[in-house]
């Protein structure tokens, strides 16, 4: 095929295939007649739609954004320019006050999880625009069990846009070394992987459903950590510089969200090897009907717990159970042994 | 639902701390829930905006409702009022780091005149105010009359929020909720119902409006459905929110409140939680 030399027949090219045509107007909100519209010349895009064309191709992003710099020129670059300055790396200072507000405001019991909900929603809008499809989501220390070591994380509060379901919180498993998020808590820094499919990749994470990459940020208090954001993307290669700094601004706010007591020494983090994620559903289909269990024993026993203490019991079973732990011994469960497998080496 | 006010005549109109980043959070999430729940947008016409060039959202709170038109439709001139400066702020911050150039947001309190010339808007949306004092809601009706262009829609939804549900102590809250809402005045003759369901459709007449349809929606957010964890969610946070409101409406008692939260989050962590939410949109024509 002969190289296109503007970004109308760049487009053409690329529309011809009615699949793509459609998923293209569907991207960009528009009727794919505008899309042949412009493929001939007969109307341009508004700059709002520019950037949209841009992030629904990320494939042929740079050779699209040269030819719309040839015939747009100030106003591409204006649009690149605020984009990447204003929107992409940093958090809206109205928003700053609006955490601070709430944290000086809120109910005890609502901090954690209605400050992590107001920050991973704002994450959410800014990092996925376009929504072409991410999810984010605050991954937590599981507290010291044995020799006050931290032997795994467990997924929180996580929010989606399609494919990924807007509320993740039913979704969440254990994570250990194997895992990004794993990684980045014992190395606590950022770290990406920008193509989760490619096996011979030297970077961490495995591929989960609709997962092309993925980054996480540590989440940090004087030196200590509490866990990480994770987000991953249906799109590989998403995790550019921009976006990473966004990632770690986030991980900053979040941190506002946890007791000070659940940052932990980094040399207290000693990940175990937790069981895949289907081996882990069997196990946790159970969660809700243990929790109720748990909470109405306390309250029977005179000392009632609050949800998210009744939680944490709960994951610390779970989490004996799944490791292995010695207090598990009692109450682990039967599992086939073939089960146990894991999912990335 | 955003909120009851303490004293109508301040102009603040909610339950809670508008300005709190909790009811934020809260409200935007009960948006997405309640928007997926009633299948879409604009459901009673099968989502279908071809003719709608300009659409408000009165009460709007962070905007969800306005964001995702804004989104979907870029030929769509979205705006969104709410009384509450942070939502606002919100609402605009949102907008701008969507690249959303066709959404804006004002504050503006829906119990007053509002700030825009007449026929302005081919759909004016308000939903979930039934906290305001029945006494105000010819009126503001009749504002959205008189910004809807002649042939635009209004369309307005409430529901009884956490009625319908297997939770005696998730309805014995909702009920104090409604009750506090009474002794501000609002629709409810007994305490028991918010008591606007029955009126909303004979507001719309009595403003010009024709063709005017009244449809249901039916969310279930029982125990195992796609709902559930975010109306169970909601619950524990809206019943934490509301308390000091119906506490000082001298409905009941902290220590009652504490108990009655404690049973009904044990409750709805139960496999057999059964609940349903129930709104109701009343939708004219204006002649």
């Amino acid at each position: 095929m002969q190289e296109a030399t503007t970004w109308r027949e760049l487009l053409g090219s690329i529309i011809q295939d009615p699949q793509e045509r459609r998923r293209l107007a569907n991207e960009l909100g528009i009727n794919p007649v505008t899309l042949t519209r412009w493929v001939n010349n007969e109307s341009s895009p508004r700059s709002q739609s520019i950037q949209r064309l841009l992030n629904a191709l990320p494939q042929h992003r740079k050779a699209l954004l040269d030819q719309l710099l040839d015939e747009f020129g100030g106003l591409i670059a204006e649009t690149e320019g605020s984009l990447t300055e204003d929107l992409l790396n940093k958090i809206p200072s109205e928003f700053y006050i609006r955490v601070l507000r709430t944290l000086a405001t809120i109910p005890q019991v609502l901090r954690f999880s209605s400050l992590c909900d107001l920050i991973l929603q704002q994450a959410l809008e800014q990092l996925d625009p376009n929504r072409v499809g991410i999810a984010v989501t605050v991954v937590r220390c599981m507290p010291p069990s044995t020799n006050m070591k931290i032997r795994s994380l467990r997924e929180s509060v996580g929010r989606g846009t399609p494919p990924w379901e807007s509320n993740l919180d039913q979704q969440a498993i254990l994570l250990g070394a194997e895992s990004l998020a794993g990684n980045v808590v014992s190395l606590g820094r950022l770290v990406a992987n920008q193509d989760l499919l490619e096996e011979q990749s030297l970077s961490p994470g495995y591929h989960g459903q609709w997962e092309e990459s993925a980054a996480a940020a540590p989440i940090m208090l004087e030196g200590r950590i509490a866990g990480c954001l994770l987000v991953s993307s249906s799109q590989p290669n998403y995790f550019q510089q921009s976006r990473q700094t966004l990632i770690e601004s986030y991980a900053d706010l979040i941190a506002l969200a946890f007791e000070t007591i659940e940052f932990y020494d980094t040399r207290q983090i000693e990940l175990g090897l937790v069981p895949f994620q289907d081996v882990q559903k069997l196990y946790l289909s159970g969660f809700r009907q243990r929790l109720s269990e748990t909470m109405i024993q306390a309250t029977k026993n005179q000392r009632p717990l609050t949800i998210f203490e009744a939680e944490q019991i709960v994951w610390q079973q779970f989490e004996a159970e799944l490791l292995g732990l010695p207090q598990a011994k009692e109450s682990k469960q039967e599992m086939p042994r073939e089960h146990v497998k894991r999912s990335h080496p | 639902m955003t909120t009851p006010q303490d004293n109508p005549k301040s102009g603040n109109v909610y339950i809670s701390d508008p300005e709190s980043g909790a009811e934020m959070a809260r409200l935007i999430d009960q948006d997405r829930l309640v928007t997926n729940g009633m299948g879409g947008l604009f459901p009673e016409r099968s989502n279908d905006f071809s003719g709608i060039h300009r659409v408000l959202d009165g009460a709007c709170g962070p905007g969800g409702w306005a964001l995702e038109i804004a989104f979907k439709y870029p030929e769509i001139e979205v705006v969104g009022f709410d009384v509450s400066q942070a939502m606002i702020d919100y609402a605009n911050a949102q907008a701008r780091v969507q690249g959303l150039e066709n959404a804006s947001f004002k504050v503006m309190n829906l119990l007053k005149p509002l700030e825009f010339p007449d026929n302005s808007f081919d759909l004016s949306n308000v939903r979930f105010v039934n906290f305001l004092p029945a006494t105000t809601w010819p009126q503001f009706v009749r504002e959205l009359a008189r910004i809807t262009h002649p042939g635009g829609f209004i369309r307005l939804t409430e529901s009884e929020w956490w009625y319908y549900s297997t939770s005696p102590a998730l309805e014995t809250l909702n009920s104090l909720v409604i009750k506090s809402i009474q002794v501000q005045g609002g629709f409810s003759q007994t305490g028991r119902f918010t008591g606007i369901l029955p009126l909303l459709g004979n507001l719309l007449p009595q403003v010009g409006c024709v063709n005017i349809k009244l449809v249901s929606h039916v969310i279930d957010f029982s125990y195992g459905t796609e709902a559930y964890e975010g109306f169970r969610r909601d619950a524990s946070v809206v019943f934490k929110l509301f308390q000091p409101f119906i506490v000082r409406m001298q409905v009941a008692s902290q220590s009652e409140l504490d108990d009655l939260y404690n049973q009904m989050i044990l409750e709805m962590l139960r496999e057999h939680f059964h609940g349903l939410m129930m709104p109701l949109t009343a939708i004219g024509e204006k002649a």
